[in-house]
């Protein structure tokens, strides 16, 4: 047997030319005759091979020319004529047959696209309002209901009052409320992808050295259990650590931090990565749609001579599950204390103002979305007014108690586990809409006051 | 789909058993035509990896019974010991994908952007060379280390679980 040193030194520029640009046929003796003597050098073959392997399938585009003979024999002709097709369009070609090739390779089989696996590898909890999940071979779904096995997949919150909690095997939670899109998986190490919005975890201690991946566009945060929340834009991420601790690490330069609880970082290109503590939490807010449509859900219109820059309700149709006509709601809302913005809790002195405008007169709901201090969901709470109270194409101003507002009704079920009043909590978001009738509800400011600090 | 998503890892694997990237090109286009044949033989509900790796195991070794010993790089001793030592390491290689991507991440941008000019990008070792003004050796060796790195961490992350 060969000197291990020697073999393994052998062995690594083998390996690398293998990989890289192929072997002679000298070479290629030699790697047999070292691996046929040396047990240690097969280990070393099947793991380099391994990560080869798994370099090609994890960064590669897969490459379909293989897949040539199974493609049309004068489809193929024309393709394998370098003179009609330049390579990267024989390349593009080629994938598309493919795919063609794919369809009538699962048609003929008559089996289904995908198997799921064997098991589910979360659970949802409690839902409510406009969702919906796209799960394994890209299955739609808007009937979700609680109780249901989760097997990976994307979950949409498609309106302000949407909300939705899973919980995974190991009893960790996550809950997106409002417009966000999650995509979640579980493959021996949890991974949840936020590619817009927002939404809290509870993580149970995660096994040593697989810690719960979070990614946003900017951002990457390791999560061992604690509970946070993760709030994602386009350019810049923010975390906000409750309790616990996170690893946090800004993708456009791999520079990481450790956030502890109370603490939050954003994770942007124009600031540094520092985590700063949690800001005091505040009474007042205001809108400031001037600003941009940055994070509103709505059609953003800007100022246009009197009329001030606001936000114009969007559609949203029930699906038959929720409401056997399949009726809209038309809803804006906006957030509050999302972001960078501190924390604003409700008083019970706090009063809300709303400035807009109806095409037609109608009954309208005012809502809010809130959260305990923790960072868990704590209902949504909202009133109605009636048509009366909004003159068709005339602008409108009402200014609400804390006490007109209730649990939403669809929350019902979990009224138990939830705050019987809107006092103390920190307002999420805002939102209202106007039910079945396009109203031409917009609004071009929303406000939380309270009387001693206004 | 699933023909097509599995052909990277179905490259892989007729690679690692024959050596040779044309050999292991030529095996796979037989694999998919034996694939689309008897697709019918497929069961729902079933794993389909498994079952394409079943018949490019199947294609390896007849591709292997065609040829002359001087065209192969493994005896047949070798070929079945490679076999046997993947078979009961199957489930770690399912683990080391997962490790990868934490693996990667403790990469510098740097080795990260090399790895992703290699793979993602395609880009041959001589390109990579051009385009980063280092020698094609430099660039050999980087990669080697790089690969060598992660084969460490993926096992050690491994080794701390204890598979």
């Amino acid at each position: 047997m060969s000197n291990n040193k020697e073999w393994e030194k052998e062995m690594d520029g083998l390996l690398g030319r293998l990989v890289d640009t192929g072997l002679n046929p000298e070479e290629k003796v030699r790697l047999n005759s070292i691996m046929e003597e040396n047990p240690g050098a097969r280990l070393l073959y099947n793991n380099y091979m391994d990560v080869h392997g798994a370099l090609e399938e994890h960064l590669a585009e897969p490459d379909f020319t293989s897949l040539d003979p199974v493609l049309d024999d004068n489809v193929l002709s024309s393709i394998k004529n370098p003179q009609a097709f330049p390579s990267h369009w024989r390349r593009m070609i080629l994938a598309a047959a493919a795919v063609v090739a794919i369809g009538f390779f699962i048609q003929f089989s008559g089996q289904q696209p995908e198997a799921k696996p064997e098991l589910p590898i979360a659970q949802i909890t409690k839902l409510s309002g406009p969702l919906l999940w796209t799960g394994d071979g890209g299955l739609v779904n808007r009937n979700l209901q609680a109780g249901s096995n989760l097997f990976g997949g994307t979950i949409e919150g498609m309106a302000p009052d949407a909300w939705f909690e899973l919980e995974f095997n190991d009893g960790s939670k996550v809950v997106i409320s409002g417009n966000s899109m999650l995509t979640i998986s579980d493959l021996g190490q949890k991974e949840l992808r936020l590619r817009e919005g927002s939404f809290s975890a509870n993580v149970v201690p995660q096994p040593e050295g697989k810690p719960m991946l979070v990614r946003t566009r900017s951002a990457l945060f390791e999560v061992m259990g604690t509970r946070f929340s993760v709030d994602a834009e386009l350019s810049s991420s923010t975390l906000t650590v409750n309790e616990g601790k996170v690893r946090a690490t800004r993708l456009s330069d791999g520079s990481t931090v450790e956030v502890a609880a109370k603490h939050r970082v954003v994770a942007a290109l124009d600031c540094e990565l520092v985590p700063e503590e949690m800001p005091d939490s505040v009474t007042l807010w205001q809108s400031h749609l001037e600003n941009g449509s940055k994070r509103n859900h709505g059609e953003w219109m800007p100022a246009n001579g009197a009329e001030p820059t606001h936000l114009k309700t969007v559609p949203y149709t029930l699906p038959a599950k929720d409401d056997r006509k399949q009726r809209t709601i038309h809803t804006l809302g906006m957030p509050v204390s999302q972001g960078d913005h501190p924390p604003v809790v409700l008083q019970p002195e706090t009063k809300v103002h709303v400035r807009g405008k109806v095409a037609s007169s109608h009954r309208i709901w005012f809502g809010m979305t809130l959260l305990r201090e923790n960072g868990d969901f704590a209902g949504r709470f909202q009133t109605i007014l009636p048509a009366e109270e909004f003159q068709s194409g005339e602008p409108f101003e009402v200014v609400l108690n804390l006490t007109d507002y209730h649990l939403d009704p669809s929350l019902a079920q979990w009224a138990e586990t939830l705050p019987k009043t809107p006092y103390g909590l920190i307002v999420k978001g805002v939102w209202c809409h106007t039910l079945w009738d396009p109203a031409g509800l917009q609004v071009s400011e929303m406000a939380l006051t309270t009387p001693t600090e206004q | 789909m699933q023909l097509t998503q599995c052909q990277t890892r179905l490259y892989g694997f007729l690679f690692k058993r024959l050596a040779d990237r044309e050999q292991a090109s030529e095996v796979l286009q037989e694999t998919n035509l034996v694939l689309c044949r008897k697709a019918a033989d497929f069961r729902s509900g079933t794993n389909f990896f498994a079952w394409a790796v079943t018949v490019a195991r199947y294609q390896c070794m007849s591709y292997r019974t065609t040829q002359a010993r001087n065209r192969l790089v493994f005896t047949d001793q070798v070929g079945l010991l490679i076999d046997q030592e993947e078979e009961e390491a199957s489930p770690i290689i399912t683990q080391s994908l997962v490790h990868l991507r934490h693996c990667m991440q403790a990469l510098s941008s740097d080795n990260r952007e090399l790895l992703e000019n290699r793979y993602d990008a395609g880009w041959s070792i001589e390109q990579i060379s051009t385009k980063l003004d280092r020698s094609v050796g430099s660039i050999k060796v980087k990669l080697h280390r790089l690969r060598r790195s992660l084969m460490d961490c993926i096992q050690g992350r491994l080794k701390e679980e204890g598979t």
